[in-house]
């Protein structure tokens, strides 16, 4: 099953916890109770007042008498005056009710937006590194969107039309018992109907959405592999195979049209028949003068409001049971614990001299699969720390575990002979810079990117580091120089560029400690050269733990750890290793011999 | 376009419209059998005509349900088997479209034509047969029945529909661009989190968190505001429409008591009328809803017919007098040869100029240079993927252009940088298609060092592989990619950066086995590493798309100094010009 079936899937299914999603939304909706209420008043008034426009208008009628020439003028006009203004009075309720929702809505769901994306930049980086990111936006894109949309319009809805059906009920109660027998009998045939035909139907909907998301994922891969399809001239092959996919989504489709065809007609046959009812009783019941035209008139308008807002609500409860579980899956993000505190009695680190201990580290992200076995390394300041191994994971580890992202299991990582755990993660982290191989910039300026560390720097600052970093001739070749739009995913610049960039942000900082990972040579060589040159410069006078792929840099290390599969192999200087004749020199002579 | 999808269904549709306008009329007849009991049969106070009148009423509200029922099937029948055809179509197309069409509508674009347009032409062809004629039909209906009743009641309600359509198109064209404006504001929004989430690191590591969330509130708050003004514009529609409504309404009952008064009209007519002027007015609504779902089904039509259109690219054309055979490798002529090629893109940049070299059978030919040089457009050409804009590519003496699609592409085995796993069992990614034995498959695994891990894998062969192999890691993924290549026996195999994520052990151990067992296979390896090429017979180093240097590696340390330089910035100085070891493939 592909991914997209199963969040489908995952979105179809009821709410686990009402008790907790309903205390949620209550919190936050409390928050705008005046509004709310004030809402709440609207739409009763609003929809009372409405009922009774046929209620006029069949009094209008009545004043018109039964034959020519009996028509009593200025009660007719008085009627229909008063209709009119019970319709306008509801329409102009209604206009007003519409913006008070949209306000309050728009306030809950705005706090609720905050809420998630707050928790989202404060949850443990394990959080993050363990979901994926398209999950997460979802929670704002799309599960507040529906919680959105539902707050909106379905609260509304529901209140109005429970009043519509039961206030049209008791109208037509106050103007006939008798006739109203009629509803009394179509009221629960109508609600059993639909909750017989939503039982009915919904397994096939979910179905056809399921299988509307296989088709989405087959699309999604063949046409990816489409180039390598080609060059195996196998179109025809993964177009036989798409045959299948396709016949079965249009096939799941038209099984849930096919009995959904029968929900529309079924509502109009309820109110058809009720008006077929209405006219024969309604004319008998005249004949014998227990009834009026007017009485009969208001029937029959009553009659044609009756059914649909039951059809609706029963809509409208499937709605809202997709807007609480998408309810639900926030609020179980907003329950995830965020990053920890620090200590009650953490200390600033201040004027880092920048020497590193790692004490008898142990460390697994999985329980039972070691990646760090009892490493101790001790790194005087000034040194560097080469990180060498194949393309993997595991690397990332020692970077992970210096920044605090991750805590080993045992031992301790001291910086200047503190435990990190007993300083303030600000203090820790900002004495350190950070450029990783995987660049990140955000849509902004170039200046504002170079001085995201450092918002307070001079622009005389900003063009040092830019300078120092080689990024100064490209920058002022842009026609807005410094102001220029950068992004991640931009166009305009090269992996090359990027990485320059991130360099000249971490100059900025100036941290007396530095992680790096070096770029491979996916850039040409000028850029290389240009790039180790500013690497060379970053690392000077700093404590460095260098990610290397570069022998130079490698060669130069006081200690090299060799990284493979995972955990740390072998720890020495580049002597050390090579004499040792183990994995570090059957590496050195594979790749970089 | 689309239009010739429904054509062949034409005899259906009609059959179709004719019980949906049955079933429709019977219902629309309701409200003039009540006035008609109310005008007619109430005065003659005959009870038992009463009872066959009402009852003709359920019969028809009956026999409309049936009738709606069943056309309402038929539309859904219809619908399916049009979209089934385009969307098959549309893959196929999609399927057949050059590399440089590719590109043109990007992968994503396709994806979502395939998808979400065919979406919303499905529900807009079930829409419009199901709602579509019903909505025409009370209208129409309506409107003729008011008329029978009485047409100077009528005109009220002719008086109505201008200003409604009015009101409708009116706020549909204000509220539309500021619903746009709340999906800009969204789509800012989500960038930001993706943002976010993606730069976490250096997030956390800058201590900028407040930073962001105070950002991100900024962009929160515009969508709020943006929602809030498109809901303020929606709000006066619904009003709006009401209040015409029920003004009409009231008027109908005015000129009704007047026209009763003078015994020119009957209250019977005025009740009937008033559920006309209800019904014709859902029936307004109801069609500008379609008028919308019309203007984007017509956005998605056109999106799709664009793919569909798109006729063959030039080099998807053969010329059947200038079609040659492709005759068996000769030693003495050259497998693969370019002649002055040069290649652009977008037509602008270059982005090969004047390549020339010339590949004789079981040679190997390393490539190298920046990303952007141009190394993986050498391979795109060969394959025919695009056309040259000058000079030729030269198979066995004989310009591809020349040679069947078919014929060139079986000599060829390829790894791309980002090829290609889908769902489904390892044995179907590596026949893909070619229905080739098992033997061939598990020595196919053997050469690609693929053996050794599937056999841990549960079922070997048989295992299950996730949608684009995410349940292996990047070397086993680069393993596979090699088995399904070697697996057709290629004569031509082409690696573009085929090994960056496999351990040293088996990249040596891979290396090893092409050159004992594929001595045969003229080779062409990609990368960005000297040391996966150094033991080519020929390197080839490209810089912005020209040739820098062709040759050994042995004469390009001594010849070229950007190669020079990229040694020793990848190896260091001293490794640089210490002797190199014997190549282990001999020349041929």
């Amino acid at each position: 099953m592909s991914n997209t079936s199963s969040i489908v899937e995952e979105r179809r299914s009821k709410p686990k916890d009402y008790k907790k999603v309903f205390r949620g939304l209550a919190k936050y909706m409390s928050a705008e109770w005046p509004l709310l209420l004030l809402a709440l008043a609207m739409v009763i008034i609003a929809n009372v007042i409405v009922l009774y426009g046929p209620y006029f208008s069949g009094l209008a009628i009545d004043a018109m008498g039964e034959v020519s020439g009996e028509v009593h003028f200025p009660r007719v006009v008085r009627m229909v005056l008063f209709m009119l203004l019970a319709y306008a009075l509801s329409a102009v309720l209604n206009y007003f009710l519409t913006r008070v929702m949209a306000r309050a809505s728009q306030k809950v769901i705005y706090q609720m937006r905050q809420d998630t994306f707050d928790k989202i930049v404060d949850l443990p980086i394990s959080y993050i590194d363990s979901h994926q990111a398209g999950d997460l936006v979802s929670r704002i894109s799309y599960d507040l969107d529906v919680v959105s949309q539902s707050l909106t319009n379905d609260l509304v809805q529901i209140v109005a039309s429970t009043i519509t059906v039961f206030g049209s009920f008791f109208m037509m109660l106050s103007i006939s018992p008798i006739m109203s027998v009629i509803f009394l009998l179509i009221l629960p045939v109508t609600i059993i109907f639909t909750r017989y035909r939503i039982k009915k139907t919904r397994p096939l909907f979910s179905e056809r959405s399921r299988k509307l998301g296989q088709m989405n994922g087959y699309v999604e891969e063949i046409l990816s592999g489409q180039k390598t399809i080609q060059a195996y001239n196998k179109q025809e092959f993964f177009s036989e195979g798409f045959e299948d996919i396709n016949e079965d989504s249009i096939h799941a489709y038209y099984r849930a049209d096919y009995q959904a065809a029968m929900n529309g007609p079924s509502v109009t046959l309820i109110s058809n028949l009720s008006l077929a009812l209405v006219s024969m009783f309604g004319a008998l019941f005249f004949l014998r003068g227990v009834f009026s035209l007017g009485n009969l008139s208001a029937f029959v308008l009553y009659s044609r409001r009756f059914s649909g807002p039951i059809n609706m609500i029963a809509n409208i409860i499937a709605d809202l049971q997709s807007a609480l579980s998408a309810a639900e899956r926030v609020f179980n993000l907003l329950d995830q614990p965020s990053e920890a505190a620090d200590k009650a009695d953490a200390v600033e680190l201040r004027d880092v001299e920048g020497r590193v201990e790692f004490d008898r580290v142990d460390f697994s992200y999985v329980p039972d699969v070691p990646i760090i076995k009892d490493l101790s390394l001790k790194a005087p300041a000034g040194s560097l720390i080469a990180i060498v191994g194949p393309t993997g994971a595991g690397k990332t580890t020692l970077i992970n575990l210096l920044m605090c992202f991750y805590d080993p299991q045992s031992g301790e990582i001291l910086v200047d002979d503190h435990p990190i755990t007993d300083v303030t993660r600000k203090s820790l982290r900002q004495s350190f810079a950070m450029v990783l191989q995987d660049t990140w910039l955000f849509n902004g300026t170039i200046r504002d990117n170079i001085a995201y560390g450092r918002p307070d720097a001079s622009f005389a600052d900003v063009q040092k580091a830019a300078k120092a970093a080689h990024i100064d001739t490209f920058i002022d070749a842009q026609p807005e120089g410094y102001n220029a739009h950068v992004s991640d995913g931009a166009e305009n610049l090269s992996q090359g560029q990027k990485q320059l960039l991130t360099i000249a942000r971490a100059m900025l900082l100036d941290a007396p400690m530095l992680i790096l990972d070096e770029a491979t040579s996916n850039v040409d060589s000028h850029t290389e050269i240009q790039i180790q040159d500013a690497m060379n410069r970053l690392i000077e006078g700093r404590t460095a733990f260098v990610i290397a792929h570069r022998l130079s840099t490698i060669q130069n290390a006081d200690t090299i750890l060799l990284v493979e599969g995972g955990e740390i192999k072998e720890q020495g200087t580049h002597e050390e290793l090579l004499a040792r004749n183990g994995a570090y020199a059957k590496l050195y002579n594979a790749q970089f011999a | 376009m689309l239009k010739d999808y429904v054509k062949p269904m034409t005899g259906r549709i009609i059959v179709n419209a004719i019980i949906k306008m049955t079933g429709t009329m019977l219902e629309v007849i309701l409200p003039y059998i009540l006035a008609h009991i109310l005008n007619k049969i109430v005065p003659i106070r005959q009870e038992k005509l009463i009872l066959m009148w009402g009852l003709l009423m359920v019969v028809c509200s009956v026999a409309a349900w049936i009738l709606n029922i069943t056309a309402n099937r038929m539309a859904s029948k219809t619908a399916a088997t049009a979209i089934q055809n385009i969307r098959q179509d549309l893959f196929e197309r999609s399927m057949a479209l050059s590399a440089r069409q590719l590109d043109r509508f990007s992968v994503a674009s396709l994806e979502s034509r395939l998808t979400s347009d065919t979406y919303v032409i499905h529900r807009f062809l079930g829409a419009t047969l199901r709602m579509g004629i019903r909505s025409v039909m009370l209208f129409l209906g309506g409107v003729i029945f008011s008329f029978l009743l009485d047409w100077r009641l009528a005109l009220v309600l002719i008086l109505l529909i201008p200003p409604l359509f009015y009101v409708l198109r009116h706020v549909f064209n204000k509220v539309h661009p500021l619903f746009h404006e709340v999906q800009y504001r969204m789509d800012n929004m989500v960038q930001i989190i993706r943002e976010n989430i993606k730069g976490i690191r250096v997030i956390k590591a800058l201590d900028k968190t407040e930073h962001e969330k105070s950002r991100f509130a900024e962009a929160n708050n515009q969508t709020k505001e943006a929602e809030i003004d498109a809901r303020d514009h929606m709000a006066v529609m619904s009003p709006a429409v009401n209040i015409l409504l029920y003004t009409g309404l009231g008027l109908v009952i005015l000129l009704g008591a007047l026209l009763v008064n003078r015994g020119l009209s009957q209250v019977g007519t005025i009740m009937a009328f008033m559920s006309y002027f209800i019904q014709i007015t859902n029936s307004i609504m109801s069609l500008n809803r379609m008028f919308n779902i019309y203007s984007r089904a017509n956005t998605s039509a056109e999106r799709i017919e664009e793919v569909l259109q798109t006729p063959p690219d030039k080099n998807q054309k053969i010329d059947p007098d200038t079609l040659m055979d492709l005759p068996v490798p000769d030693p003495n002529i050259p497998e693969v040869e370019f002649k002055h090629v040069s290649f652009s893109y977008l037509g602008k940049h270059k982005d090969l100029q004047d390549v020339s070299f010339k590949l004789y059978p079981g040679q190997s030919l390393g490539i190298m240079g920046a990303t952007g040089s141009g190394k993986s457009t050498v391979a795109r050409l060969l394959l025919r993927q695009y056309d040259v804009n000058r000079g030729e590519i030269l198979v066995r003496g004989i310009n591809i252009q020349n040679l069947r699609p078919s014929d060139l592409k079986e000599l060829f085995g390829i790894v791309n940088q980002n090829d290609f796993l889908f769902h489904g069992t390892v044995r179907q990614n590596i026949d893909f298609g070619r229905s080739l034995t098992d033997e061939e498959l598990i020595e196919a695994t053997h050469h690609a060092q693929a053996a050794q891990f599937l056999d841990s894998k549960e079922g070997g062969l048989d295992f299950e592989l996730a949608s684009k192999g995410v349940n292996l890691s990047g070397g086993q993924k680069q393993r596979l990619y090699l088995s399904r290549a070697l697996a057709g026996e290629p004569e031509i195999l082409i690696l573009d950066d085929s090994s960056s994520a496999l351990d040293f052990e088996t990249d040596r151990r891979l290396r090893h086995t092409l050159a004992q067992d594929y001595g045969r296979t003229t080779t062409f390896i990609i990368a960005q590493r000297i040391s996966s090429v150094k033991d080519c017979d020929q390197i080839l180093l490209l810089e912005d798309g020209r040739m820098l240097a062709l040759g050994d590696h042995k004469t390009l340390v001594q010849t070229c100094s950007p190669y020079r330089d990229i040694a020793r910035i990848q190896m260091g100085e001293d490794q640089v010009s210490k002797p190199r070891p014997e190549s282990t493939r001999e020349d041929a």
